[in-house]
């Protein structure tokens, strides 16, 4: 990463896969994860996402990085604008207790890098056209950001972009090399588009709130 | 920046002349025009795109279930007997069961 990143960061559990360079929006109302944000906001820091799952959180996350506080009201709560910064893995989880708050989780993480084999592969033709077509139906628009984010990976961008099933994210934040990621998610592209249109009204409607959630 | 919004129809029907060969744009076309009410064009597209890619397994169904909705029963069991195969040489067998049961429906 170049940068020394903390071994040991707080974990935030959501019902969202965050992806590097991905834009996630939050509000932060519960107090726990208000101290979480203030603290992160004065060492600099980056937290954890980790997608929920019914029992437990996943083992692979993606830190966030605070970009901006949006805004914050007379009661504590916030609104923030953070982006997908650096996959990690889970090593170990520990509870830290505080008198009269619910506990915070933090993780001991080592982050995970991509293998070096072509670092930025070409763009698989089969995916642009997939997605630029999957964006237009579900968007009604062109898709503007491959253009705007050059240096961006690929497959994070279209993952992050596309109200795909929460599994599948996951599944393209853990695979560790460009092509890979590419590849797995030109598969996931060619099952998923027919059945765009046949339930139309509920992916459009998801795709309004751009697919992230709120705490 | 400032050209007016073009409409999903126009913006597939794009896609469609740029890259003729792509048969899920042309597909999104088909379902874009029998979800908007023209079935004449989503007619052509469909046919277009089952006469150039006849394996695009997806399009079968649609169709069928847009010309059983029209009361053309005889043309849906054609084209559902043309999914049935081109799912079975695929492997499909979801699409297959699905295509086979709307057949027996309408039978």
């Amino acid at each position: 990463m170049g940068v020394s990143r903390p071994d040991r960061i707080s974990l935030f559990p959501l019902d969202v896969v965050l992806l590097p360079g991905a834009p996630l929006p939050l509000h932060i109302f519960e107090p726990r994860y208000r101290r979480m944000v203030n603290r992160c906001l004065e060492t600099q820091d980056e937290f954890g996402v980790l997608l929920a799952m019914p029992r437990g959180v996943v083992r692979v996350g993606c830190t966030a990085r605070i970009v901006e506080v949006l805004n914050r009201h007379s009661d504590g709560r916030m609104d923030i604008l953070t982006v997908g910064s650096a996959p990690f893995r889970v090593l170990e989880l520990f509870t830290v207790e505080t008198p009269n708050e619910e506990a915070l989780v933090e993780g001991h993480v080592d982050y995970l890098e991509d293998h070096s084999q072509p670092a930025d592969p070409p763009h698989n033709p089969e995916l642009v056209e997939l997605y630029e077509t999957c964006h237009t139906i579900i968007f009604g628009d062109y898709p503007k950001n491959l253009s705007t984010n050059p240096s961006a990976r690929l497959s994070y961008i279209i993952a992050a972009t596309l109200p795909l099933d929460l599994l599948w994210k996951q599944r393209i934040l853990e695979l560790r090399s460009e092509t890979d990621r590419q590849e797995r998610l030109t598969g996931y592209l060619r099952e998923w588009a027919p059945h765009l249109q046949k339930r139309e009204k509920t992916l459009r409607q998801a795709a309004g709130g751009n697919g992230n959630g709120l705490n | 920046m400032t050209n007016p919004k073009k409409s999903r129809r126009q913006l597939l029907e794009e896609f469609v002349t740029k890259k003729p060969d792509d048969s899920f744009s042309r597909y999104g076309l088909a379902m874009e025009c029998m979800n908007t009410g023209d079935a004449k064009s989503a007619d052509e597209h469909f046919r277009s795109l089952l006469q150039n890619d006849p394996a695009y397994v997806p399009a079968y169904l649609m169709y069928a279930q847009m010309l059983v909705r029209e009361s053309r029963q005889d043309e849906a069991r054609q084209i559902l007997n043309s999914g049935i195969s081109a799912a079975s040489q695929k492997g499909d067998t979801h699409a297959q069961s699905e295509l086979e049961s709307l057949l027996t429906e309408i039978s």
